[in-house]
């Protein structure tokens, strides 16, 4: 360590004119306000964009200054004979080297910055967040004060690095600078190709995975320096030569430890998701589509088609929250799926789920941006929206079977009745706009409204919003519409194609899920809202949201069932709780359903939740599991 | 490892160092020995300084070996360097350090830095210890190095062409300091130089390297008494005697001079048998003997 501060001390008296300098420099953002047509109301902010910029510019310059004369220069006059004269490892002469002359930068920033900072109790570090350019970088780093931390410490020391190492392939004028120069481009290209396809699925994970990459060059940049002075010491050529060497080896093995990384992350499988949610079922057959985070893996969250029954998976991109990038055929035998190539196009690919091990298989077919697209019955062909225009294509050879202008921008429902028949069913559901049916026939080459919904508009309770909802029977061309005011709403079954009522339903209740079971009979569950307990202080009571939310809001949960042919429900009552939910239908006849029971009283109580399921036929209910 | 305790000081073993295409040293050896002045002679250019840089462990040999008291040059450089006192060729003091903050610098990086002893020396080369390096002359530069090489008392002493740039009074100065030296402590030195009359009452062995190849290595003693310059008439025939080790000869009237590198009674026999009583044979210099052994076999033929 004696020859380590020896050199760090040397390093620092031989070059401290640059303290004079930078403290020359300090007085600049202290009296520049004060020169002639500046804004004395803004003094604070000129004092702390200018300390600071002052100081990381001239930090960051002198770094490479310093960086490039440090050893080479040395070298170029037959300096370093003199230390490699001393009883002075080569360790401690390159890593004081590098030691001094960081100190020497980081003084020199905290020099030109300090007085302000001191003087002005200002924050030049807060005005800096308050640029746009830098919160972009910020997000980047994971926090401003990461960002600042490497802007002061460590972008100076890779400076230095990269300016010794360059200054040590100029001064050696050997020929073994055209093979760095191809190493280069091998590097950036390999680096590019290794991240492209991480980026294009995971854009958290290339921010992630390039700020290692930026974090580990220095490390490779102070053991190939070091390499060249224990190494190659007085001799520059042999220098050049191993730090040369050490660089590109240790480079690689970052880009092997890039690639190595990003195959991991793309090669995640079901049992890497930390959680798993169900994306989407498929509408018949075994298959669903399951996201979730992974372990180790930068915060991916990668996608699966799952087939439940023997376990074959396929991996799908993971798009973007809330965006189901999956497709499934009615018939549950395809499914398609829009695959980015570069950051802008996306390709569409398709597996055939009837095979034993389904593989992804690419479509000719690539798009722009995408808002939706719609698989056939057997999905053959596929119904794309994007940019205006509703296309549809055949899904294997890519053919486009027709086109139309779309300008309806809202839809419920989507789907092809038959391979040559697609329906669109509109209109937003938080709107009283009337809902309109659409047909385009393929064949014929026809757009065609075929009915239109008229909504319920009478007034309702006064705070009560406009509010639709439209649920489609899977097994017959008619549909459930919920529409009206609060309290009461009105429910109807409605042919699929016209809108026009098939059953009036009545009033019914204005919240709770809607669901059809596999033989065509309407479900619907719902909480008739007593309040259990009223504590509040203002006026307004329970309806006063702060206090309200402290304490449970339970009733009495029902079921009701509707036959095929509509008539009156048969209802079941579940219990007390504050919310129910239909999960599903896992036997014929049975559903699955969730009672919340105090899921807003996190304040004083702990949430819980019951699970049951529902026959049918008979009403019985059978407890699943209780959780605490 | 080898402390090399009671070995020599210095070992160079058929020492090779190519600078791409350009053999530097060929298979260079020589020894040397605890206490002695070895002097390593030879042209500019023709492998002095490099191989003491492999000595000093700065560069390393392509092939061979070279070794500082038995430890290996290149891997034992640290260890070799605390018991070593260098003056290189051109000195290579940071530019702006002053002699008196290289004395700082060096000082806690030896175990018996005399940094009394390093102002002593300055005073008595007349340089100020508060001027920058880059201010001083050439000569003061040079006496720095020198204070520098031996004010950390060192076992070995390596001075790379110390005379260099030197006027009359500054070398005089310089060896002066070297006598003084070796005289109060008997510190083993290798060095450098093309002042070879400057040398010659301080060397006690002679190297000299050609082209890279190591043509001499003798005690100096032993190669002036070998070394002869002989005079003699010239033969009716036109020849010169069958003498071995004739490195130059040259033909003046009707006298020829030869010079011999191993001068012996033979050589004086079969030379008096052809001059007979107008034989002359006087002693060389070591600068003509280098000069002689620089030009080679006949290099300076006429």
């Amino acid at each position: 360590m004696k020859g380590f501060f020896a050199i760090v001390v040397r390093e620092l008296i031989d070059r401290r004119a640059v303290f004079a300098a930078a403290a020359f420099a300090a007085l600049i953002p202290i009296l520049l306000p004060f020169a002639p047509n500046m804004a004395v109301s803004f003094a604070s902010d000129i004092r702390e964009v200018t300390a600071l910029g002052m100081g990381l510019g001239l930090a960051w310059i002198l770094a490479l200054f310093l960086g490039a004369g440090m050893i080479g220069g040395e070298m170029a006059q037959g300096g370093p004979g003199f230390f490699f004269s001393r009883p002075v490892s080569g360790s401690a002469i390159w890593l004081g080297k590098v030691a001094a002359n960081w100190l020497l930068v980081v003084s020199v920033e905290a020099i030109v910055v300090l007085p302000v900072v001191v003087l002005f109790d200002s924050d030049p570090f807060f005005a800096l967040n308050s640029y746009g350019w830098w919160l972009a970088l910020e997000h980047l780093a994971d926090g401003p004060a990461l960002l600042m931390l490497w802007s002061v410490m460590g972008m100076p020391l890779l400076l230095i690095l990269l300016a010794h190492t360059l200054g040590i392939m100029w001064r050696a004028r050997s020929a073994w600078i055209a093979l760095d120069a191809g190493l280069f481009v091998v590097f950036v290209v390999t680096l590019w190709f290794a991240v492209l396809p991480v980026a294009l699925e995971v854009p958290v994970a290339v921010i992630a995975l390039m700020c290692g990459v930026v974090l580990t060059v220095p490390v490779v940049l102070v053991f190939a320096g070091w390499a060249q002075v224990s190494w190659g010491r007085t001799d520059l050529q042999r220098g050049y030569r191993v730090l040369s060497m050490v660089m590109w080896a240790l480079l690689a093995l970052v880009i092997a430890g890039v690639v190595g990384y990003g195959a991991r992350i793309r090669s995640v499988a079901p049992d890497d998701l930390l959680q798993a949610w169900l994306v989407e079922s498929a509408p018949r057959g075994p298959w669903v589509e399951i996201d979730g985070p992974t372990a180790g893996r930068l915060s991916f969250e990668a996608t699966f088609l799952f087939n439940l029954e023997s376990e074959v998976y396929l991996r799908v991109p993971t798009w973007r929250s809330g965006f189901t990038s999956v497709a499934f055929a009615p018939n549950g035998e395809r499914a398609a799926w829009l695959k980015p190539i570069d950051f802008k196009r996306m390709q569409l690919h398709f597996a055939d789920l009837g095979e034993d091990r389904p593989r992804p298989r690419e479509t000719p077919l690539v798009f722009d941006s995408v808002h939706r697209f719609i698989l056939s019955e057997a999905g053959d062909r596929v119904a794309v929206f994007e940019n205006g225009t509703l296309s549809f294509f055949e899904v294997e050879t890519g053919n486009l079977v027709f086109a139309t202008r779309w300008e309806w921008q809202w839809i419920r429902i989507d789907r092809f009745i038959s391979d040559s028949l697609f329906r669109v069913t509109t209109g937003y559901r938080a709107s009283a706009e009337p809902i309109e049916i659409i047909e385009v026939d393929l064949e014929a080459r026809t757009v065609e409204t075929t009915g239109i919904v008229v909504l319920q508009t009478e007034n309702g309770q006064e705070d009560g919003s406009w509010w639709s909802e439209v649920t489609e029977d899977p097994i017959r061309d008619r549909f459930c519409l919920v529409e009206g005011l609060k309290p009461k709403r009105r429910w109807s079954i409605r042919n699929g194609r016209t809108g026009e009522i098939q059953v009036d339903l009545g009033l019914g209740p204005d919240e709770g899920p809607v669901f059809w079971s596999e033989d065509g009979r309407l479900v619907r569950a719902s909480v008739d809202k007593s309040h259990l307990a009223e504590i509040s202080d203002s006026a307004s009571g329970i309806e006063d949201g702060s206090s309200a939310r402290d304490f449970a809001e339970e009733g009495q949960a029902w079921i009701e069932v509707l036959s095929v042919e509509g008539g009156s429900w048969r209802k079941w009552p579940l219990g007390s709780a504050v919310t129910v939910s239909i999960n599903g239908e896992p036997r014929p006849a049975e559903v699955s359903v969730t009672l919340d029971l105090n899921p807003l009283s996190f304040k004083v109580l702990e949430p819980r939740e019951r699970s049951v399921t529902v026959n049918l036929d008979t009403g019985v209910i059978r407890e699943v599991e209780e959780s605490g | 490892m080898k402390t090399g305790k009671n070995g020599p000081t210095a070992e160079v073993e058929k020492l090779t160092v190519r600078f791409g295409r350009t053999i530097a040293v060929d298979e260079a050896s020589f020894v040397v020995e605890q206490g002695e002045v070895y002097a390593l002679l030879g042209r500019n250019g023709s492998g002095k300084s490099t191989t003491i840089r492999c000595l000093l462990g700065q560069l390393k040999p392509g092939a061979g070996r070279t070794a500082v008291f038995g430890w290996e040059s290149w891997s034992e450089r640290k260890v070799i360097m605390s018991r070593v006192g260098v003056a290189p060729e051109v000195s290579d003091v940071p530019p702006e350090m002053t002699a008196l903050q290289v004395s700082r610098f060096a000082a806690p990086l030896y175990t018996h830095w005399d940094h009394q002893a390093y102002l002593d020396r300055l005073e008595r080369f007349g340089v100020d210890p508060g001027r920058r390096f880059s201010r001083l002359s050439k000569g003061q530069r040079k006496q720095v190095g020198l204070a520098l090489a031996l004010s950390s008392n060192p076992d070995f002493v390596i001075l790379d062409d110390p005379t260099l740039g030197l006027d009359a009074v500054a070398r005089k100065a310089l060896f002066d300091e070297l006598i003084g030296e070796l005289a109060e402590r008997g510190t083993t030195v290798l060095l450098t130089t093309h002042d070879l009359a400057g040398i010659e009452g301080v060397a006690t062995r002679v190297g000299v390297i050609r082209e890279g190849r190591m043509v001499v290595d003798e005690d100096l003693e032993v190669l002036k008494a070998g070394f002869r310059r002989v005079r003699l008439p010239r033969p009716e025939d036109g020849g010169i005697p069958k003498v071995s080790g004739i490195l130059h000869s040259s033909t003046t009237g009707d006298t020829v001079e030869v010079i011999v590198s191993d001068f012996d009674e033979t050589a004086e026999m079969a030379c008096r048998e052809v001059a007979g009583d107008r034989l002359e044979i006087s002693g060389l210099s070591l600068e003509e003997i280098f000069i002689a052994v620089s030009n080679g076999p006949d290099g300076g033929a006429s």
